[in-house]
């Protein structure tokens, strides 16, 4: 599967700790997030004596934050419980802000409007949005037990499959869905929307797993090939770019 | 280190990297998995092993300054109490107390006198976590000012941690020296270890100041090589009508 990779710069923003723009294959949107931890709990009943307290929020790019983004923030907040080491800061709280600052237009309606309103499925805000907070949370250096990557998977009328599908493709979808995966594949979460069969879902599952993690063989051992595009061999490269250049600033 | 060793959250550390002496330390975003020998990271950056100190962390940039002891900084004073100044480092630090003997000759008597939106260029003498961050413009053992003190006129910058840090280490003392030819009378910087610098020209006034904000802004993106320095600086003294 031959598909544009994904857009990544880390450290857009220079005050914030951390911070990450991520800009989807499908170029249907870009999102920055900007990490700050580890601070204060603001309000002192959100303390968690042997964890971090994290606080996930979402600004879609012409609203203020629906019931969809709520949901998202809440979905993303429990990809991030899962990958960070919160016992490192107990009774601390990481704060993850996440702006959408692009959105594709919809040439098929008439104006072009934008997408990701509250009518449109909350998917591809969220595999995005987990995308860019993981990122943001590198950048920030925030101590994980792995890294994180997930990917919108369409199935078409005619049971194609495809992985970051475009507005229209999403719109003409018959099933929409999600997969998230750790460092070593395993599962983080799944979300799915529209009617399809379990294998389907399977199918749809694997190309997942290929464009995330890799190729998968003899049942576990995952296969990191150098040329092999997968989303977490561009998280690799984009770090190694953000140390080339901080070597570069203080040399 | 001969080669760089970039790692993200969850990659195995080869332990024959990692110093093997008793009393090494294995620091920060490297984990030692319970009851065997294998390492892997927890944060995502460059492996820096230091095999004369004993040590092994994995460095990420700073992007947030925290007040340690012997930085220097420029801190705005924000307030005070009967025999404290109340100081603003940045927007996320809690506020550092000044008192009022920590000044070259202050006593009883002879009170320094700092008003609300002064800047003053101090020492940070004790920082602590969960305490108040304190600070002084006095050299403890010899009682002398050593050029901290109140800044008079002249404007602040923000920059990056990296770039005060650079010129902290004199590693941008030809581009200011050129800088500093171009402009009429030259310049006065003064670099807070927390990402602020401090910029006044006496003789070409705000113009000059402007000009000094420009190229250090510019120096802060990082890539800049040596001729489009002399360009970028020649330009920005024509634009603002300085030569």
């Amino acid at each position: 599967m031959s598909s544009p990779k994904s857009k990544i710069q880390l450290h857009p923003l220079i005050s914030s700790n951390g911070s990450a723009l991520y800009t989807p294959p499908s170029a249907s949107s870009t999102l920055l997030a900007g990490i700050n931890y580890p601070l204060e709990v603001s309000y002192r009943s959100n303390e968690i004596p042997e964890d971090t307290y994290i606080e996930v929020s979402l600004r879609p790019n012409n609203a203020v934050g629906m019931v969809k983004e709520r949901h998202i923030e809440s979905l993303v907040k429990k990809v991030l419980q899962s990958v960070i080491l919160g016992q490192e800061t107990p009774r601390r709280m990481l704060q993850c802000t996440i702006q959408i600052t692009d959105a594709e237009i919809d040439e098929s309606l008439p104006g072009g409007v934008k997408g990701g309103g509250q009518g449109e499925s909350y998917l591809e805000t969220l595999a995005s949005a987990i995308n860019v907070a993981v990122l943001g949370c590198l950048d920030a250096g925030v101590q994980m037990r792995g890294i994180a990557g997930s990917v919108v998977v369409s199935i078409s009328r005619d049971g194609k499959l495809k992985t970051w599908p475009g507005l229209k493709q999403r719109k003409e979808a018959r099933s929409l869905h999600v997969f998230v995966y750790g460092r070593e594949g395993q599962n983080l979460l799944f979300e799915s929307e529209g009617d399809f069969e379990v294998e389907e879902w399977d199918a749809a599952e694997s190309a997942a797993r290929t464009v995330v993690v890799g190729k998968v063989q003899d049942g576990e051992d995952v296969v990191m090939e150098e040329d092999q595009e997968t989303l977490f061999a561009s998280i690799r490269q984009a770090v190694e770019e953000r140390v080339e250049r901080d070597g570069r600033q203080k040399g | 280190m001969a080669e760089t060793m970039v790692v993200l959250p969850g990659d195995p550390i080869d332990s024959n990297v990692l110093p093997t002496a008793q009393k090494r330390k294995i620091g920060l975003g490297i984990k030692q998995e319970v009851n065997t020998n294998d390492f892997t990271s927890t944060i995502a950056g460059k492996v820096e092993v230091d095999h004369k100190k004993k040590s092994a962390v994995v460095s990420t940039p700073k992007a947030r300054y925290v007040a340690k002891t012997g930085d220097s900084v420029i801190a705005q004073v924000r307030g005070g109490s009967f025999e404290t100044f109340h100081l603003n480092i940045n927007a996320y630090s809690p506020p550092a107390i000044l008192s009022h003997f920590a000044f070259e000759g202050a006593s009883k008597k002879t009170r320094p006198q700092l008003k609300n939106g002064d800047l003053v260029y101090a020492r940070v003498a004790f920082a602590q976590k969960n305490m108040e961050i304190e600070l002084t413009c006095v050299n403890p053992s010899t009682g002398k000012a050593d050029g901290l003190g109140q800044l008079n006129d002249g404007m602040v910058f923000d920059v990056s941690l990296q770039l005060a840090d650079r010129l902290l280490k004199k590693q941008l003392a030809s581009l200011m020296e050129e800088l500093g030819n171009k402009i009429p009378g030259g310049f006065e910087l003064v670099v807070g270890k927390n990402g602020k610098v401090w910029v006044d020209c006496a003789d070409a006034g705000i113009k000059g100041i402007i000009a000094v904000g420009r190229v250090l802004q510019e120096a802060d993106d990082g890539t800049f090589q040596e001729k489009e320095q002399k360009k970028f600086i020649n330009r920005t003294i024509k634009e603002l009508g300085l030569s």
